[in-house]
């Protein structure tokens, strides 16, 4: 009953008589504090920001709003739009503010109960609806790609679907910082303190197709949203209000998924979970929101250029993958005796290796056009003379998704022993996957970690400190093989904690450095998901203990990385070498055991043991722990 | 906002270095078939993936209205899309199947039921639709126009529908 009668009350204040004329309008928008609603908040992208009183705007475009304080002032922005959508019909088309408006006047008109507003002609907004033409939205996430530090985490777009096609004919809605040419430091920089302005734009969904899955070699997972076509109308009129509109763009918050789903939640202002923005946002995150929102009705999975030629190469036998590496770098003819004595479904699929190959080397560069477009014209010839019609199977979909992968937070506390000295060990890991992590959902070999920071206390004498303060931690193994030949490579950087011999008497201490170091290397698949990988490895440090405040360093690490089927169980056979040349001489050595053993989504048993040299000293460490995920 | 703006600034420094090729990200506009090579895909790369830099929404394709069943070559859907997807289109009408090429035919207003005929066609006639190292995508709808007018079945998709 109180229900219903909530219902009734409800249905009652909508349908009060429409005001007459603007004056009305704004009383009933001030009574029923409109402008302090969640809506309104999802158009004008209004905020909490720290440091600041009151409501601030993300958008930095002043085209953006109506009132000249209105980046600041919910209020005033709501009363100037009312007026400017109550405004006398100009004479040119597209000028008046409801043409410029079209999401702002939808929701207020039906929340006031507006029937009497102008209605102005606005063909180039009627054009860009017509030409997108949408029946649906679909959330796109494209795996991390580690060679570029703007996709580290992945990237987040969101596809229109349109009656022309869902898939490749879909539009796709995409922020992102407008970066010009910049590249490496620079990028950084700016891109680190807002010096990038940010806009969404629109592009067939081909060409990120092509961009993400042929030339990066990202997997993409689509994610189909339970919009009504009243949501889907808000959304597609919002994202035309946020045409040409600039926002600052930050790497770690601002950025493409908090973006996305700041448009989202003109379609669906639930989606806004907390007013002031988290310091990170994270792009499976932004899909993790949407699923938890029951937004998401369907998941489609679009295996990388990539991952469908691996997928086909490892369906072929040898002495078909030799045929079809040979073929794609010339050196045996499409139509040569062997691959003609082949079966036609196998001698088909040879020839389909053999042209993605020659694709892929193409798109790295790796082959010139010269001589490429013959053979590929030579192979595909080759190809459709066998008569076998139909493409390679489709590779099989990945246990797990993005969003069901671990959390990125990560908390640790353990407890070890450094020789015969025990100690209690807390770690927190902001963001985001390491080696040892659950695998699922996450690329395999990636290991990305800001600001892993661990204190240590040794209870028998009381001693306390920061064992390691790591900024960044960034590590790539990518297997190499007769296909794919890519470089594996680790880089990190921040405060660790060095053995050395203590400066007075003869015993030990513990000493702060702060260490940089790189590797390159490769990685070879033993099957089985087990990964063996070597590395060279450079490092250089700087701490006050340290002969000279420097040590500079060569060496290498290797190491084995297996799983359990289920990944329940996962563990590193690790060993590395470092011979410090400059600074003291000396030779560091570490071998051992990580382990990990998943209990809960949300918790793991953590269990390392190693033997370390360092100052002609050596000594055993074990430790053991929890780790937790939220 | 961006509160670990300075310190991640000083330890992404590595990173930066790392990422020497500045075109990484916006990937190389370039397929083979296309006839590009050298400094052209870059430039290419450049123009195709507007969403660097672009302030207005590039939708140049799908304001000139959908001609189903209309003339192959005049359609701009159907240019625009071959243009841009020629290697993989090659690829899947010499297996007779493939994503890209449903959507073709989609493009292009094949019914579901002359699907299959439409695939085998384009396999049959590989060698003819592309008909040299260099055939452009233009010249890949005209000699597939051609065929097609020529054959019973298909005339109907070729000619004014």
């Amino acid at each position: 009953m109180a229900v219903a009668a909530a219902l009734c009350a409800a249905a009652t204040a909508n349908a009060e008589p429409a005001p007459q004329g603007l004056a009305a309008a704004i009383a009933q928008a001030r009574a029923r504090h409109l402008a302090d609603t969640l809506m309104w908040r999802a158009l004008v992208h209004y905020r909490r920001m720290p440091f600041r009183s009151g409501w601030t705007s993300q958008a930095d475009g002043a085209a953006f709003f109506v009132a000249p304080e209105g980046k600041r002032s919910p209020e005033s922005e709501l009363e100037a739009t009312l007026a400017a959508l109550f405004a006398e019909s100009p004479a040119a088309p597209d000028a008046h503010p409801s043409c410029r408006y079209p999401a702002r006047r939808t929701w207020l008109a039906s929340e006031l109960g507006l029937a009497a507003l102008p209605e102005p002609p606005c063909p180039a907004y009627e054009q860009f609806r017509a030409a997108l033409d949408p029946v649906g939205a679909t959330l796109v996430f494209a795996e991390a790609f580690l060679n570029n530090p703007a996709s580290m985490f992945g990237h987040t777009l969101l596809r229109i679907d349109t009656k022309r096609g869902r898939d490749l004919l879909g539009f796709a809605v995409n922020f992102s910082g407008a970066t010009g040419n910049d590249s490496g430091i620079v990028y950084a920089a700016r891109g680190l303190t807002g010096g990038y302005q940010g806009f969404f734009s629109v592009d067939p969904y081909y060409e990120k197709v092509k961009s993400y899955g042929d030339w990066e070699n990202r997997d993409i997972w689509e994610y189909q949203l339970a919009l009504s076509p009243e949501e889907l109308d808000l959304l597609l009129a919002h994202l035309w209000e946020l045409q040409g509109i600039a926002f600052d763009y930050y790497y770690f918050d601002e950025n493409c998924s908090q973006q996305l789903l700041a448009l989202l939640e003109a379609a669906r202002p639930a989606l806004r979970e907390r007013e002031f923005l988290p310091p990170w946002v994270i792009p499976a995150d932004t899909v993790r929101a949407a699923v938890r929102h029951d937004l998401v009705t369907d998941v489609r999975y679009r295996p990388s250029a990539a991952t469908r030629l691996r997928d086909a190469a490892s369906r072929l036998s040898r002495d078909e993958r030799g045929l079809a590496l040979g073929i794609a770098s010339g050196d045996v003819a499409p139509d040569a005796p062997a691959v003609q004595a082949l079966p036609p479904a196998e001698r088909a699929a040879t020839l389909d290796v053999a042209y993605d190959v020659l694709r892929y080397r193409y798109l790295a560069h790796d082959v010139a056009r010269e001589g490429s477009a013959g053979r590929a014209r030579a192979i595909l010839l080759a190809r459709s003379e066998v008569g076998v019609r139909g493409a390679a199977p489709e590779p099989p979909r990945p246990a797990w998704r993005p969003d069901e992968g671990h959390d990125t937070m990560r908390a640790a506390f353990s407890a070890g022993a450094l020789g015969d000295e025990p100690y209690l060990e807390l770690r927190f890991r902001p963001a985001f996957h390491d080696q040892l992590d659950p695998q699922g959902g996450y690329v395999r070999g990636a290991e990305i970690q800001f600001f892993d920071t661990a204190l240590r206390v040794y209870p028998t004498t009381g001693r306390a400190r920061v064992q390691e303060f790591v900024p960044l931690d960034l590590v790539s193994l990518t297997p190499w093989d007769s296909i794919f030949r890519p470089l594996s490579f680790r880089v990190d950087t921040g405060l660790r904690t060095r053995v050395a011999p203590a400066r007075h008497g003869d015993g030990v201490e513990q000493a702060s450095v702060f260490r940089n170091r790189g590797g390159l290397g490769l990685s070879l698949d033993l099957g089985d998901g087990a990964l063996l990988y070597a590395l060279a490895e450079a490092t250089g440090e700087i701490g006050a203990e340290l002969d000279h405040d420097a040590a500079l360093g060569a060496g290498g690490s290797a190491g084995i990385l297996a799983s359990t089927p289920g990944d329940l169980w996962r563990g590193e056979l690790f060993a590395r070498a470092t011979r410090y040349a400059l600074g003291d001489v000396t030779t560091a050595l570490s071998a051992g055991l990580a382990q990990r053993v998943t209990l809960t989504h949300h918790l793991a048993l953590e269990l390392r043991s190693s033997y370390e040299r360092d100052f002609g000293r050596g000594w055993v460490e074990g430790v053991a722990g929890l780790r937790g995920y939220f | 906002m961006a509160r670990f703006a300075l310190m991640a600034l000083l330890v992404l420094a590595p990173v930066a270095a790392m990422a020497g090729d500045p075109d990484i990200g916006c990937g190389p506009g370039t397929q083979i078939w296309a006839g590009n090579s050298g400094v052209a895909p870059k430039v290419l790369g450049a123009t195709t993936n507007g969403s660097f830099g672009l302030q207005t929404f590039g939708i140049t394709f799908g304001t000139l209205g959908c001609h189903q069943g209309g003339k192959v070559v005049a359609d701009a859907h159907v240019r625009e899309f071959a243009a841009a997807n020629l290697d993989a289109l090659a690829h899947d009408m010499a297996q007779g199947d493939g994503e890209v090429l449903s959507t073709f035919a989609g493009l292009i207003g094949v019914k579901d039921s002359d699907r299959a005929d439409f695939y085998a066609f384009t396999q049959r006639n590989f060698a003819r639709i592309f008909a040299n190292d260099d055939t452009t995508s233009l010249e890949v709808l005209a000699s597939l126009e051609k065929l097609m007018a020529e054959e019973p079945q298909l005339a109907v998709y070729a000619s004014q529908g």
